[in-house]
């Protein structure tokens, strides 16, 4: 082989091959950081996720089990109150005044427990709390929310777990919250469909809409919350939305074992 | 330790006596930055033990290489290829350990196996040893001085003003400059060794001179006062 | 004259318990209390009380799920829910499975006494104390912005809208006047008015509603 030619043919392939390498090496670093350490973040929001889940449960344990029961004692103390045959000095009515304000208490405190942790689910599960949900939201909004349960009641579906039942139903929660503030429209649909492999839930509203591409900022941390529940129970959130079409919100949650 | 090394060097000595005396001085100079390290000794922070390890590797293959070559008469080149990837890779996981940011770390120390698996495909495509030479070296010369001169001038952007308190700034600095030559001379070599056999003979004077500097930068990188103990690390 | 009906407690909260027996004792016979969802059954089938008072969280056994298994099992025993949880879809639930009443757990003697006695007469009972449905069910139409105070509050703040004055609420329902104005300060607060003015205001907007 000529030097010359030769030579150059080598020098281009020696500075080729470095260059590949050098691309390569980058590349796969690239790509290995975007796993690693974004799995290290997801893990952090998970694990910051379920702990804050936690600590309402926690917070809805002890108004129920200590608060609460501590205005039914109350009240249960006052109602032995040797009231006297002839009501004199007006105790009697202070006592059922007094009685009256701790029973006021204890419907302020639960609202506060029914914030934190909707026991409903624990109870009777699900569906359930997503009609209660439905209820107060009416309630409180003036936007009539109707529920329709699309489960195949075949029977032998077991009823979702707990912590896919909350992620569901904060889901709701936080989609509702949207409709409320930002559709503006007097009422609005919701479907839940639990079946053995998945839990659906799609929340629809003929209102305003939004431009829902990816960068929603102006919505806070809604959307995000939303999407990151969906995720750490592997599920899926879609958002479809237009300006002046309405908007839908669709959680996928899958149930079968990791 | 280098009292051995010294030790064995002059026992091969013995035996090569065609060889000028810079290039034995050359091949002495690798021991600097080993005779440096006996300042801090185990104290010394990781990449400057690994710079190290691979000033033992340079030294170890020149000494098999010179004692070959007294028995045989020939450079051994099957010596010299296989002795390039190892020397090299110590150099690369060095470096690596200089990274500031994870994917420069990761990119450094994932360049090791591609770029082996980058040579065992130069193999079988490349009939001639002295071809192979005349690409492989190079291109592992090229690869570590662009990984050296990467290393230098990131971590010199982060902290300009105290550069030279660092070990990176001087080591780096060294090996920019052993592997710099190594990058342009072999095919300078190839192309001219049937015209200007001398002129070939003076370059590879030339890389003895600047191997002796570049040694003596990284010895001097080794030497460097130890970096205060920080709480934390890179991250 | 018939016996006086008897009737079995299932609920977890010895206070509660406590509590229910106190009240009941003078015109029912309490036959026993029971403190764990599984005893339930047993309970019933060994003292066969007429009225069942049955605590929705008890330990080891969903109440829920029990109520249709005793209506099964014990077709003339009346369950009475008496539950924390004031929740409508709770309540609905609760009948739909077979209860005869809801009622929640600071009821007022009277308001259980008449509970048992209705659902002893066959009837359906759920307390009033139960929020409605719907802001739109009964018979005002109410701004849904009320629905952030608790009752007592609505029932200060319709007297507000009323005209008459602290010291005059504080004596219709027998409390200090230094209770009333801690109410006011809170209505204010939860319903972002800041001052009384506004207060009065709104309270007259929302009488004029109905």
């Amino acid at each position: 082989m000529s030097p010359s030619a030769g030579a150059f043919w080598w020098l281009f392939l020696m500075a080729a091959l470095t260059l590949a390498v050098i691309l390569t090496a980058f590349a796969a670093a690239l790509i290995i950081y975007q796993r690693r350490f974004l799995q290290m973040h997801r893990t952090f929001a998970d694990n910051l996720l379920a702990a804050h889940e936690e600590e309402r449960a926690w917070v809805a344990r002890e108004v129920h089990d200590d608060a609460l029961q501590r205005v039914a004692m109350l009240v249960h103390e006052l109602d032995e109150w040797p009231t006297p045959a002839a009501p004199s000095n007006g105790t009697s009515d202070r006592v059922a005044a007094l009685r009256e304000e701790i029973e006021d208490l204890g419907v302020m405190l639960r609202r506060v427990a029914h914030r934190m942790h909707p026991a409903l689910i624990d109870h009777a599960g699900l569906v359930p709390a997503l009609q209660s949900l439905a209820v107060d939201v009416s309630r409180s909004s003036g936007v009539r929310v109707e529920v329709t349960d699309e489960s195949k009641n075949d029977g032998a579906s077991s009823p979702a777990s707990t912590e896919h039942a909350l992620l569901v139903y904060r889901i709701a929660q936080e989609a509702l919250r949207n409709v409320v503030k930002h559709a503006g429209v007097s009422q609005c649909q919701m479907y839940v469909a639990v079946s053995p492999a998945s839990i659906e839930l799609r929340i629809t509203d003929q209102g305003k809409g939004f431009i829902a591409d990816d960068s929603a900022r102006g919505r806070g941390l809604g959307l995000i919350s939303m999407a990151e529940r969906a995720r750490l129970a592997d599920g899926r959130l879609e958002v479809i939305s237009h300006p002046g079409a309405g908007t839908g919100v669709r959680a996928l949650i899958p149930r079968a074992p990791r | 330790m280098t009292g051995i090394a010294l030790v064995l060097y002059a026992l091969i000595v013995a035996q090569a006596r065609r060889i000028p005396l810079v290039l034995h001085a050359a091949a002495l100079s690798q021991a600097l930055p080993v005779i440096a390290g006996v300042r801090y000794g185990r104290r010394l922070p990781s990449p400057r033990l690994w710079t190290i390890a691979w000033c033992i590797a340079l030294a170890l293959t020149d000494a098999l290489q010179l004692w070959l070559r007294g028995s045989t008469g020939n450079n051994n080149l099957w010596l010299r290829a296989a002795s390039a990837p190892i020397q090299n890779s110590i150099m690369l996981w060095t470096l690596s350990l200089w990274q500031g940011d994870q994917v420069s770390r990761l990119a450094f120390r994932i360049a090791i196996p591609i770029f082996l698996v980058t040579l065992l495909a130069l193999v079988p495509t490349v009939q001639e040893t002295s071809s192979f030479d005349v690409v492989a070296g190079p291109f592992q010369a090229l690869l570590l001085l662009a990984g050296a001169l990467y290393t230098l001038v990131r971590n010199a952007s982060r902290d300009p003003e105290r550069i030279t308190r660092h070990d990176w700034f001087w080591i780096t600095l060294g090996a920019s400059l052993y592997f710099g030559l190594r990058v342009a001379l072999p095919p300078f070599a190839a192309f001219l060794i049937q015209q200007y056999p001398e002129l070939v003979r003076l370059a590879y004077l030339l890389q003895a001179w600047t191997d002796i500097a570049a040694f003596l930068i990284i010895a001097r990188g080794i030497w460097c006062p130890l970096p205060q103990a920080r709480s934390g690390g890179f991250f | 004259m018939q016996r006086r009906p008897a009737v079995l407690i299932a609920d977890d909260h010895p206070l509660v318990s406590h509590g229910l027996r106190e009240l009941l004792r003078a015109s029912y016979t309490v036959v026993g209390t029971v403190g764990d969802g599984r005893e339930v059954h047993d309970a019933v089938e060994r003292t066969k009380p007429d009225v069942l008072l049955l605590d929705l969280s008890m330990p080891h056994r969903n109440g829920l799920d029990l109520i249709p298994e005793l209506v099964a099992a014990f077709p003339t025993l009346r369950i009475l829910v008496v539950t924390m949880h004031l929740d409508r879809t709770l309540a609905e639930l609760a009948l739909q499975g077979g209860a005869h009443g809801f009622i929640p757990k600071g009821a007022s003697a009277d308001e259980l006494t008449g509970a048992i006695r209705d659902v002893l007469s066959g009837e359906r009972y759920i307390s009033p104390k139960v929020p409605r449905r719907s802001f739109r069910d009964g018979a005002a139409l109410e701004d849904p912005s009320l629905d952030r105070l608790t009752p007592r509050q609505r029932q200060i703040l319709d007297l507000i809208g009323q005209g008459k004055s602290s010291a005059q609420i504080a004596e219709l329902l027998s409390v200090s006047p230094r209770t009333i104005e801690f109410h006011r300060a809170q209505i204010r607060k939860t319903l972002g008015i800041s001052n009384e003015m506004g207060l009065l205001r709104y309270a007259i907007m929302m009488g004029s509603r109905e």
